[in-house]
């Protein structure tokens, strides 16, 4: 999924520029899958996702004057959704550590399966084993991962959106691929042959 | 070629930038070794599942429900200025203040007793001040004396940081919107 922008964007941003509401919330409509779907990849949990993606746009809304439009709206709007996604699974650290609690080995904390909207996320199989994966990385790679493959950004966009180089932006995503398919293996989500290859 | 080099190969073939003689030299290189083709298998079994698993949207009213909670630029602009304009008027005050008795009593500024008695408060606050700061400093070198010894400096930084919080707070409350409940 590529977000080259809409046909109205720059209508809508203009006008929300000069605080119309009802324009700032047709950006909303048109980005809500985008940021909601990265905050809920880097946190695990419909309920915060919900409330980092609104935090965002929120964010995004009273610093409309600050944004440089020769950069993409999408790419400025997911890195204020990642960096707040950061900042929350910072603190989600900290307070586990003030708890003085051992780190549990999926750091998101799941709610409840039938609770509200996480009832509607979380229904597929594929999504909970995805979200389980994406959960053993550090929360650097995991951003990078997600913005790999769900937005399929190019290095550069990622390294933009994170602002770190090209270069560790390779690096991270290639531990985050090779750590995925070790924990991929040990929790049998991927198998592989056992055929000796040939010599 | 070493292991380390086929899992930058392995890298570029999954983004689609591997060259022809890489892709050759990868593939050879994973039909001798079975660490290196076991991973592989693993590392692509992963790609795929992330590449099949769909963007997850969030609940109904969404929108609605975020719109609702931006702040009233208007009320925000509107709060900011009364905020600063209490600011300006509680710096201007004094200064009025003073305009005031230098004309109410501008004319003993004449006077030889007057200036005399200006110059000797000036002396002592003069004084006064460097002996505070003479206490704060020793107290700063000598390592935590400065509590034991000027605990009404302390108390009064500390009030005038609780001052500054509350009122920080207290602006922050009006102009935070309300979060909704998702429905």
């Amino acid at each position: 999924m590529k977000y080259q922008g809409f046909k109205d964007e720059s209508v809508w941003l203009e006008e929300a520029r000069h605080g119309d509401r009802e324009a700032f919330g047709k950006l909303i409509e048109a980005y809500q899958t985008p940021v909601f779907n990265l905050a809920y990849r880097m946190l695990g949990n419909a309920d915060e996702a919900e409330q980092a993606a609104q935090e965002a746009f929120i964010r995004a809304w009273t610093r409309l004057e600050g944004y440089d439009p020769s950069h993409k709206f999408s790419t400025w709007l997911l890195s204020i959704t990642s960096n707040y996604c950061i900042d929350q699974i910072r603190k989600r650290r900290a307070i586990l550590l003030s708890l003085d609690e051992p780190l549990p080995i999926h750091p998101a904390l799941m709610s409840e399966k039938d609770s509200g909207p996480e009832a509607k996320v979380a229904e597929s199989e594929l999504q909970i084993v995805v979200q389980n994966l994406l959960e053993t990385l550090p929360a650097e790679y995991r951003q990078t991962v997600v913005l790999r493959y769900w937005y399929d950004m190019s290095y550069e966009e990622i390294a933009e959106t994170m602002e770190t180089t090209v270069s560790a932006i390779k690096s991270r995503l290639f531990r985050a691929r090779r750590q995925l398919a070790q924990t991929g293996l040990q929790m049998g989500i991927v198998t592989t042959s056992e055929v000796e290859p040939v010599a | 070629m070493e292991h380390e080099e086929i899992f930058i190969l392995m890298m570029e073939a999954l983004d689609d930038e591997i060259e022809e003689s890489g892709q050759l030299e990868m593939e050879t290189h994973l039909r001798s070794c079975l660490s290196c083709s076991q991973e592989w298998e693993a590392i692509q079994g992963i790609h795929q599942l992330f590449l099949d698993t769909p963007t997850l949207s969030p609940a109904a009213g969404f929108a609605e429900r975020t719109l609702s909670l931006l702040p009233n630029q208007a009320y925000r602009l509107w709060m900011g200025s009364v905020v600063y304009g209490l600011l300006f008027v509680s710096g201007l005050l004094p200064v009025l203040v003073i305009i005031w008795l230098t004309t109410q009593f501008g004319p003993a500024l004449d006077q030889p007793a007057f200036v005399d008695g200006v110059l000797r408060a000036g002396g002592q606050v003069a004084q006064l001040s460097n002996t505070v700061l003479d206490a704060f400093r020793q107290g700063l070198v000598s390592g935590g004396d400065l509590i034991g010894q000027q605990p009404a400096i302390i108390g009064l930084l500390l009030v005038m940081v609780g001052a500054i919080l509350l009122w920080g707070g207290v602006y922050s409350q009006l102009t935070r919107p309300r979060r909704l409940n998702s429905v």
